[in-house]
């Protein structure tokens, strides 16, 4: 399919507390191509994790609520889609894995178990689709054909009944065949002697094979998209190294497309392509990795790069942002960043910020800020 | 810069302490109101105790009989003499059950309490110090196998065989049912200090230099204290519907000698006589019912009233928690966002490894 | 010139003993242990700021609280301007906690969540000896301004305070007693990007106030940098490398030091390098076999690395360094990918094969 994977037009979340609502995400809009990898960078309470869960409609509904705006996964509508037909897209369409993988994975069951349930419930949509075929397996190949359009995949019985059924019982009553698939998985992920951990518990496991496992159980369902809440924040550092190496070897090898959420830059520079910055719910810069580590056209994205702790200096004090992040209850009026910021003009407080607008000669590296010019000038 | 850096003097000091006082009772007043459940309960709990305290002390208020007077009427229905009727015993069924209400308090609160007492102390040495291979350990062991045997017999069942090897009475039935009670206390205080003993905030004061015992007073037990104040006002009327149970088998105090509610329902069903005099167990069961909902009402809300977090939230003078790093109550929204990395060791000793 | 060392630990040995299966007490098998720390050696001199750097696994955590006599060693000994502290107990040892200090990682569980800031901040105070409470106050007051907080929220609770004000609120407790040294456990791994700036600023300057020694525990290499004098890495509870910060982290010897500082993301989209990886998973700390703890993932490997133990030393090439690490001044020269500093050279050709 061409044309962007997903596509979130002014999308905003609202939580609502007690008396009171206050939007935790403000009006995005950003697109994510296929086979690209997206870095979302912010500080605590920027609302990524709370976007990152929104795309699967992953956040419970009261008191959450989508104050507006559009997802558009493959063509439909995701904000459109009645909840419980999400299920349909999870995992086939969309899967998520998350920061700590041992509240992720669930601790009473084995490793084996939970591969093999990704896998039992990807086998039973399909069994929807194709005809029953007895005959001999086809071998393990991750590539072997695309998974189903949403707009496909939403038409699906949410529980496949009847005749197709039956033969999907039959099918996963051969353990052989699923042993063999999750073994397939777990190789994809590098794991040597992947039968060593079948029988294991989550708690077994050091952090970057729990990891590794979620990264298995996310990939086992050939999603379009895979979004990536923090995955390695909980790691040391040489097994996130490990980790995100693999995550890259894997995009070349099964092409599907990263959201990536993190606080740390270095991080997003070594996975995105295209980086998104958000600061108190809103989108304030977007665009291509490399662009906006070299020339930032917002004085946060600015900033965060500045204070970015492989930029530490031996000699003067190491540089922070003034201020705190504002309570998303009250924001600041105009521009959310204007108090913080040193370009603040009495436009800045006066207007809101300008909607992302491009550079000049540069149509994909867009930013937020009435004077995006001269963020290149500030030391 | 400062100015009052030297300590105020007496006057100011108390004045200062009245006018926190009254802040603390509006706050107070604003957290109950935020949930009308829980007022209701505090209200009710309020009145319950109020009305008992009157009945100790100046009966005459609430009642125009005396205790233990025989009214001449026999197994009337209720009238305006009688609101609630009389029993066969010939006594006013109002009056009886309002001179019941500071007896079966008194026994559910001795009951309650002294399993907290009890129970909660052992649960704290069973909790604090336990480090295996000292004497702590050893006598942790010890309380906890203990504890396990008690509470791997149905409680109400053994508390009936023991009122009845002791008799009936008022005494009897304390001790009968506080034998049950104790080990659930226990569990839940040890659970409590287990969880706060590893804060880092005790470490902090032992590296302060406080004293173990101070430690344990200033710290764990105050941070202990709150779930078992909750536990404790639940509780109050599960022991009430035990007493009661017990009384109504035909154990413990014995009705007309003594005025118990429990006791009052098990003489008024004897052969059958509720079927004739459908009337008099209201005053009696209402009575349970009312007070056993008080406090358990009271109990639930009881949590947001103690936490000083929840307490301030509800009454409206903090921030609503957008920008701190504290565990969200129940209101607050965002799914926390990637706090920062805390590689996790393989085993967790004391302290935590590496 | 040599000043005399503020802390100095001397084969300092902490291991946690397992207990025992059942079937290993009947078949009188040794008892397991896990060797947290092994035979660590180093100094600390007055006034500076030594870094801690490993991850989880390390022990870095654990000698931290060995130095502040947070856990008891089980081996070697420990000296602190002079004296012997292992020695101490009971009140004597009380005593002399107010020359250390420590802070930890969690924001939350650092803080009793029922006391007031100046209780929490005066607990140390008061601890060793001064009980008037406008006195604890009036100190509570002047030290918040040190640490960047207003000095009038002695009266509030600790969950009104964000991670950073909440760390920097430990800070002042730490503070209030003046100590020499203070052990910083991954002060900053809880809080934001700028918000770790502005608590590693203050920590330098205020080591240009007073006279306080930092044992900096981290695992992000680029605070170390930045506000450490001398480094140590710690690799399964051994230090592997110790010298100065600057020759460390530009020219790392030991090879696990090579890799820690090569697996560092770097906020710089040029460089999509390949990194000098190392494979496998740390392996467990229960009695670890003889030879050299990192021997299973090292690419450098020889026969002589599984044997024996390489013991900590200083290499004629790089004077005042020190590496536990057989083939040091072979793989001197091997370059990990680049380090800190933008802008060098690509990285050097895969690390020769034993």
């Amino acid at each position: 399919m061409t044309g962007p994977v997903v596509s979130i037009e002014g999308l905003s979340i609202d939580y609502v507390v007690g008396a009171g609502r206050f939007r935790a995400v403000s009006d995005v809009s950003l697109t994510i191509e296929q086979g690209q990898v997206v870095g979302i960078v912010g500080e605590t309470g920027c609302g990524k994790s709370t976007l990152a869960q929104a795309i699967p409609r992953l956040l419970p509904e009261p008191p959450a609520t989508i104050g507006g705006g559009s997802i558009e996964f493959q063509g439909v509508d995701l904000v459109q889609v009645p909840k419980w037909k999400m299920p349909l897209i999870r995992g086939t369409g969309i899967s998520m894995i998350f920061q700590e993988p041992l509240n992720s994975l669930n601790p009473a069951f084995r490793i084996y178990d939970q591969i093999a349930e990704a896998v039992r419930i990807r086998r039973a949509r399909e069994s929807g689709d194709r005809v029953a075929d007895d005959r001999a397996p086809p071998p393990f190949d991750y590539a072997r054909g695309p998974a189903p359009e949403a707009g496909d995949a939403l038409l699906r019985p949410l529980v496949p009944a009847g005749a197709a059924a039956a033969v999907h019982r039959r099918r996963i009553g051969r353990d052989e065949r699923l042993h063999a698939d999750v073994l397939e998985y777990l190789r994809l992920v590098r794991i040597n002697d992947p039968e060593t951990i079948l029988g294991l518990y989550p708690h077994e496991l050091s952090g970057g094979m729990r990891q590794r496992v979620m990264i298995a159980m996310a990939l086992s369902e050939r999603p379009a998209l895979l979004i990536a809440d923090e995955p390695t924040s909980a790691l040391d550092v040489t097994i996130q190294a490990q980790v995100l190496t693999l995550m890259k070897e894997l995009i070349e090898e099964v092409r599907t497309s990263i959201l990536f959420i993190s606080h740390d830059l270095g991080v997003i520079a070594e996975t995105a392509d295209v980086l998104g910055v958000m600061y108190a719910g809103k989108l304030v810069e977007f665009g291509p990795v490399g662009e906006v580590f070299e020339h930032p056209r917002h004085p946060y994205t600015k900033a965060l790069l500045r204070a970015a702790p492989t930029r530490y200096k031996a000699d003067g004090p190491l540089t922070s942002i003034a201020g705190s992040v504002p309570n998303l209850a009250r924001p600041p009026t105009g521009c959310r960043f204007h108090p913080r910021c040193p370009l603040a003009q009495p436009v800045c407080s006066a207007e809101p910020a300008p909607p992302l607008r491009a550079a000049a000669g540069r149509a994909d590296h867009r930013s937020a800020c009435h004077f995006a010019d001269d963020v290149g000038r500030i030391p | 810069m400062a100015s009052s850096t030297a300590t105020p003097s007496p006057p100011a000091r108390a004045r200062g302490a009245a006018v926190s006082a009254l802040r603390s009772v509006a706050t107070l007043w604003r957290v109950l109101r935020a949930n009308p459940l829980t007022l209701v309960g505090f209200v009710l709990v309020v009145l319950i105790g109020l009305g008992a305290l009157v009945m100790v002390v100046a009966p005459h208020l609430l009642t125009s009989y005396d205790p233990r007077q025989l009214t001449g009427d026999y197994s009337t229905a209720p009238s305006w003499r009688h609101p609630l009727g009389t029993d066969t015993a010939g006594y006013d069924i109002a009056a009886e059950t309002l001179y019941a209400l500071p007896l079966d308090l008194a026994i559910a609160f001795a009951i309650a309490g002294g399993a907290m007492l009890g129970g909660g102390a052992l649960g704290l040495v069973a909790g604090y110090w336990d480090r295996p291979g000292s004497v702590g350990g050893a006598l942790s062991v010890v309380i906890l196998r203990i504890t396990d045997i008690f509470l791997a017999f149905p409680s109400l069942i053994l508390a009936l065989a023991i009122a009845v090897s002791l008799g009936r009475g008022v005494w009897q039935l304390i001790v009968a049912i506080l034998v049950t009670w104790w080990p659930y206390y226990t569990r839940l205080v040890r659970g409590e200090t287990l969880a706060v003993k590893h804060l880092p905030y005790v470490t902090a004061a032992r590296a302060a230099g406080v004293t173990e015992g101070r430690i344990v007073l200033r710290h764990v037990l105050r941070n202990v204290l709150e779930p078992v104040v909750v536990y404790f006002t639940l509780d109050i009327g599960t022991v009430l519907v035990t007493l009661s149970t017990i009384g109504f088998v035909g154990l413990g105090p014995g009705y007309p000698q003594t005025a118990e509610w429990g006791a009052m329902i098990s003489f008024y069903q004897i052969g059958g006589l509720i079927t004739a005099y459908p009337w008099t167990v209201f005053g009696p069961g209402m009575a349970i019912f009312v007070t056993v909902l008080a406090f358990s009402l009271l109990g639930d809300g009881l949590r947001d009233v103690l936490d000083p977090r929840s307490r301030r939230v509800l009454a409206g003078t903090g921030t609503a928690g957008a920008t701190t790093a504290a565990p969200p109550a129940p209101q607050a929204p965002p799914p926390a966002e990637g706090v920062g990395p805390e590689p996790g060791a393989p085993h967790p000793a004391p302290g935590g490894i590496g | 010139m040599t000043t005399a060392p503020l802390v100095e630990a001397i084969h300092l040995e902490k291991h946690f003993p397992l207990p025992r299966t059942a079937r290993e007490s009947i078949v009188g098998a040794p008892r397991r242990a896990i060797h947290a720390v092994d035979d660590v050696s180093f100094t600390i001199l007055p006034g500076e700021t030594v870094g801690l750097i490993g991850e989880s696994g390390s022990g870095k955590t654990t000698l931290g609280w060995l130095i502040a006599r947070l856990h008891e060693a089980t081996g070697g000994s420990l000296r602190f301007a002079g004296e012997d502290i292992l020695a101490l107990h009971g009140a004597a040892l009380r005593r002399w906690r107010r020359n250390a200090q420590i802070v930890f990682q969690d924001p939350v569980g650092s803080l009793d969540p029922r006391l007031k800031v100046w209780q929490i901040v005066g607990e140390p105070i008061r601890a060793q000896g001064e009980h008037d409470r406008g006195v604890v106050r009036s100190r509570v007051r002047e030290l918040l301004p040190t640490v960047g907080l207003p000095p009038d929220c002695l009266d509030q609770y600790p969950h009104e305070f964000s991670g950073g004000g909440r760390q920097r609120l430990s800070l002042a407790r730490a503070l209030s007693v003046d100590p020499r040294l203070i052990v910083l456990d991954e002060p900053t791994s809880a809080l934001d990007v700028a918000v770790q700036a502005q608590i590693l600023n203050r920590l330098v300057e205020l080591q240009r106030e007073r006279p306080v020694a930092y044992l900096l525990i981290t695992h992000n290499v680029a605070a170390v940098r930045y506000a450490a004098d001398r480094v140590a890495v710690m690799y399964l509870g051994r230090i592997v490398e110790l010298g100065g910060v600057r020759s460390v982290l530009e020219t790392p010897l030991h090879p696990y030091t090579k890799a820690l500082l090569a697996a560092v993301p770097v906020a710089d989209a040029r460089r999509r390098r390949t990194r000098f990886r190392i494979g496998g998973d740390v392996p467990s700390l229960i009695d670890p076999p003889p030879g050299c703890r990192f021997a299973p993932r090292c690419p450098f490997v020889i026969d002589r690395c599984r044997a024996e133990y390489p013991p900590l030393r200083e290499i004629p090439e790089s004077p005042g360094q020190w590496v536990a690490c057989h083939r040091a001044e072979e793989v001197r020269t091997v370059r990990p990918a680049e380090l800190l500093s933008v802008g060098e050279a690509a990285p050097a050709a895969a690390p020769p094969t034993p």
